[in-house]
């Protein structure tokens, strides 16, 4: 048992230094990378190894993610994996080997000429929705991005499997709800067991209560309200925080007030304000306040210091040092401090300025942009050409044409040929009503274009499918929506869309029966999103190139962005960490 | 005349076995205190040994967070340098700062290029 209780210290102490050593490797490959993106090829196609006295030897792979043969993709994977024994003086030889790998991700940004218009960092096709207003999304599931250019609520266990950014206040209500990533321009408010898993990024300020969880870091600007649940990871607020319960598994930071009333914070607690600790809180680490600190009821479990005075009264302990500046109270005969005692006489000089300790955070990537009106320039006159259920030609679909393909028999299967050009196709004021379980399927290597102009209703029901064969690929049809009337897409019963939907002023309506697949697979541009019924929808990224979406790569910001890159180059920026 | 020998059939312990008897009790009690002992300063050493490898790799966190050390008792010393990959036949280097943090036994290295 003893030799079990060292040797696991012992591996455990080692694989802290092969952390060490594997997060090195891979800022030194990350810096490389950086400086030099035109040898990424051969940084793929190599091992890369080394070696350190005191830090132990190291393996570095970088490849390109998420396929690994894409030599084009927008995203590197690095991996490194290093391991390490100390070398005892008793032994002479390096015992109880500790290994870590870790790996961080880096993400490609094109950077615009500045005598050109700044792009975007948000490019709309990217998001499985990009919704230009408020939005809510009630008992779905969303596998994709998501951006709201509005209010965001999330609700009654609706799940977002990807990043979702808002440029206005989000709510988490009711049931589970699940994201990778939550940026925010407004404020926050979780409870209901609402979660993120990755990061919590706040313009404004957040409140979380009610078994709330964020897997990641959280960081508020205008300050954060902490009743209850978990974070995974630090708690940085750029203003006051209120840790009333719940458990912080990293450090917390403010640059304003601290109220620790409850909660565990398993690392340390830094405020440049006031540090208050009320309510049986609990500090694993050490706590320091460039301000007055108090300590009615709560323990610090290592130092603390405050740059002014310090009171602490029965119910507080400190078990480490205290340093303080000004004054320091306690009750008469109490031990509450279990280590020294210390007044400075120094002029105080605080450790850090409020910005090196919570760094103001950068929103401006993730402006989305001024979304572009598209229209069809030449507008067809005649409907397509259609025979044997195959539409081959571009043309305007009217009523006619509809009720043409009305009168097949239920169920049938009508092909889009696009073997051999781009398909247009024109609904004029028209709706899209075939019903009858018609099933619309895209062939061929070339795009189809639905352009709907004025008022247009596009609308599927049961049984129909309007899409790709086969099923699955990216969506070379696109629905584009030039917002002269009132546009919307409604999805009801069990019927499905496989699309890029561009309707800057549309609406998109999803609900009926629950399928067993995806209700509707593309992108999806509108201005409202309504889903219920527990509909799941999933992202297939468009291609864009060559179509009149590609405008979207180079639209401005809706809000004026400073940038500093350097003109008419690609660059690579280190995205996560993800150990 | 017939000499008839009474057995004494009361029970219980000569003086000889007791003093054994207690003898033996002890040297055991000993011995099983010893161990117990043993195995305290054993555990007490090894969170001893945890706290200053968790003392260590805060400080040099911090250090890398550019943030004060979260402990008295651990050293930060700061020295410039490069870092190396080999990569195939070429290697890739970076410069930066390689942070060391010292807590008692504990020792750990990181290192922070320059961006």
């Amino acid at each position: 048992m003893l030799y079990v209780s060292e040797s696991t210290t012992q591996v455990a102490a080692n694989a802290q230094q092969a952390y060490f050593t594997a997060k090195s490797a891979i800022s030194t490959t990350v810096e490389y990378i950086k400086n030099n993106p035109g040898e990424i090829s051969y940084l793929v196609s190599n091992v890369g190894r080394g070696s350190l006295k005191g830090m132990g030897s190291y393996e570095v792979t970088v490849e390109y993610y998420p396929d690994k043969t894409n030599t084009n993709s927008d995203k590197l994977k690095i991996s490194a994996t290093a391991k390490y024994s100390r070398i005892t003086a008793a032994s002479g030889s390096g015992q109880y080997e500790g290994t870590r790998t870790v790996v961080a991700y880096m993400a490609k940004r094109t950077v615009t000429p500045p005598s050109t218009p700044v792009s975007s960092g948000i490019i709309p096709t990217d998001n499985v929705f990009y919704v230009d207003g408020d939005s809510g999304f009630n008992t779905c599931n969303l596998i994709g991005n998501a951006y709201v250019n509005g209010k965001f609520t999330f609700s009654n266990g609706s799940k977002v499997t990807g990043r979702v950014i808002a440029r206005s206040d989000v709510t988490f209500t009711g049931g589970t709800h699940s994201t990778s990533e939550l940026i925010c321009f407004g404020n926050v408010s979780m409870s209901g067991g609402g979660r993120v898993e990755g990061d919590l990024m706040l313009k404004g300020s957040g409140t979380m209560g009610n078994g709330a969880y964020v897997g990641g870091n959280v960081y508020a600007e205008k300050g954060f309200t902490y009743n209850d649940g978990t974070i995974g990871k630090d708690l940085y607020s750029k203003n006051y925080l209120n840790l009333n319960g719940g458990r912080v598994y990293g450090n917390a930071y403010a640059n304003g007030n601290f109220s620790l009333a409850g909660g565990n914070v398993s690392g340390n607690v830094k405020t440049n304000g006031y540090l208050t600790v009320t309510g049986g809180a609990y500090v694993n680490g050490n706590a320091s306040s460039d301000s007055y600190m108090t300590i009615s009821n709560g323990t610090i479990n290592r130092n603390a210091a405050t740059g002014t005075s310090a009171t602490l009264s029965w119910g507080g302990k400190i078990y480490g040092n205290l340093t303080y500046y000004g004054s320091f109270s306690k009750p008469d005969y109490s031990n509450l401090v279990s280590g020294t005692v210390t007044k400075l006489s120094d002029p105080y000089v605080p450790p850090t300025t409020p910005d090196q300790l919570i760094p103001l955070r950068d929103f401006t990537p993730y402006i989305g942009p001024v979304l572009p009106i598209i229209s069809l320039e030449k507008e067809p006159t005649d409907p397509p050409p259609y025979s044997n259920y195959t539409i081959t030609g571009s043309g305007k679909i009217t009523t006619a044409f509809i009720n043409t393909l009305k009168s097949h028999s239920y169920g049938t299967t009508i092909r889009i040929n696009a073997d051999t050009k781009d398909i247009v196709l024109l609904l004029d004021n028209t709706n899209f009503d075939t019903g009858n379980g018609l099933k619309f399927e895209v062939v061929g290597n070339y795009n189809v274009f639905i352009y709907l102009k004025g008022n247009v209703q596009f609308n599927l029901t049961s049984n129909q499918y309007f899409g790709m064969y086969p099923r699955g690929n990216n969506p070379k049809l696109f629905i584009i929506g030039d917002g002269t009337g009132t546009q919307a897409i409604n999805l009801t019963n069990n019927s499905e869309l496989d699309a890029c939907v561009y309707m800057p002023k549309g609406s998109f309506f999803a609900d009926g029966s629950p399928l067993t697949t995806y209700k509707f697979i593309g992108s999806c541009t509108v201005k409202t999103v309504t889903i219920n019924s527990n509909v799941s929808v999933f992202y297939s990224k468009p291609i864009i190139k060559d179509t009149p979406l590609e405008i979207l790569n180079i639209s401005p910001p809706a809000e004026a962005v400073t940038t500093t890159t350097v003109a008419g180059s690609v660059s690579w920026e280190l995205e996560s960490w993800s150990n | 005349m017939k000499h008839t020998h009474h057995r004494n059939h009361k029970k219980g312990m000569t003086l000889v076995e007791a003093v054994v008897s207690i003898a033996l009790f002890l040297i055991v009690g000993l011995f099983v205190c010893t161990i117990f002992l043993f195995i305290g300063l054993m555990l007490n050493r090894t969170a001893a040994q945890k706290q200053t490898v968790f003392n260590a790799a805060g400080g040099v966190e911090q250090k890398a967070g550019n943030q004060s050390p979260p402990a008295e008792d651990v050293t930060i010393a700061e020295t410039t340098t490069n870092f190396q990959v080999q990569f195939g036949t070429s290697p890739i280097t970076a410069n930066g700062n390689l942070i060391n943090g010292k807590n008692g036994d504990a020792e750990y290295k990181y290192f922070v290029p320059n961006s």
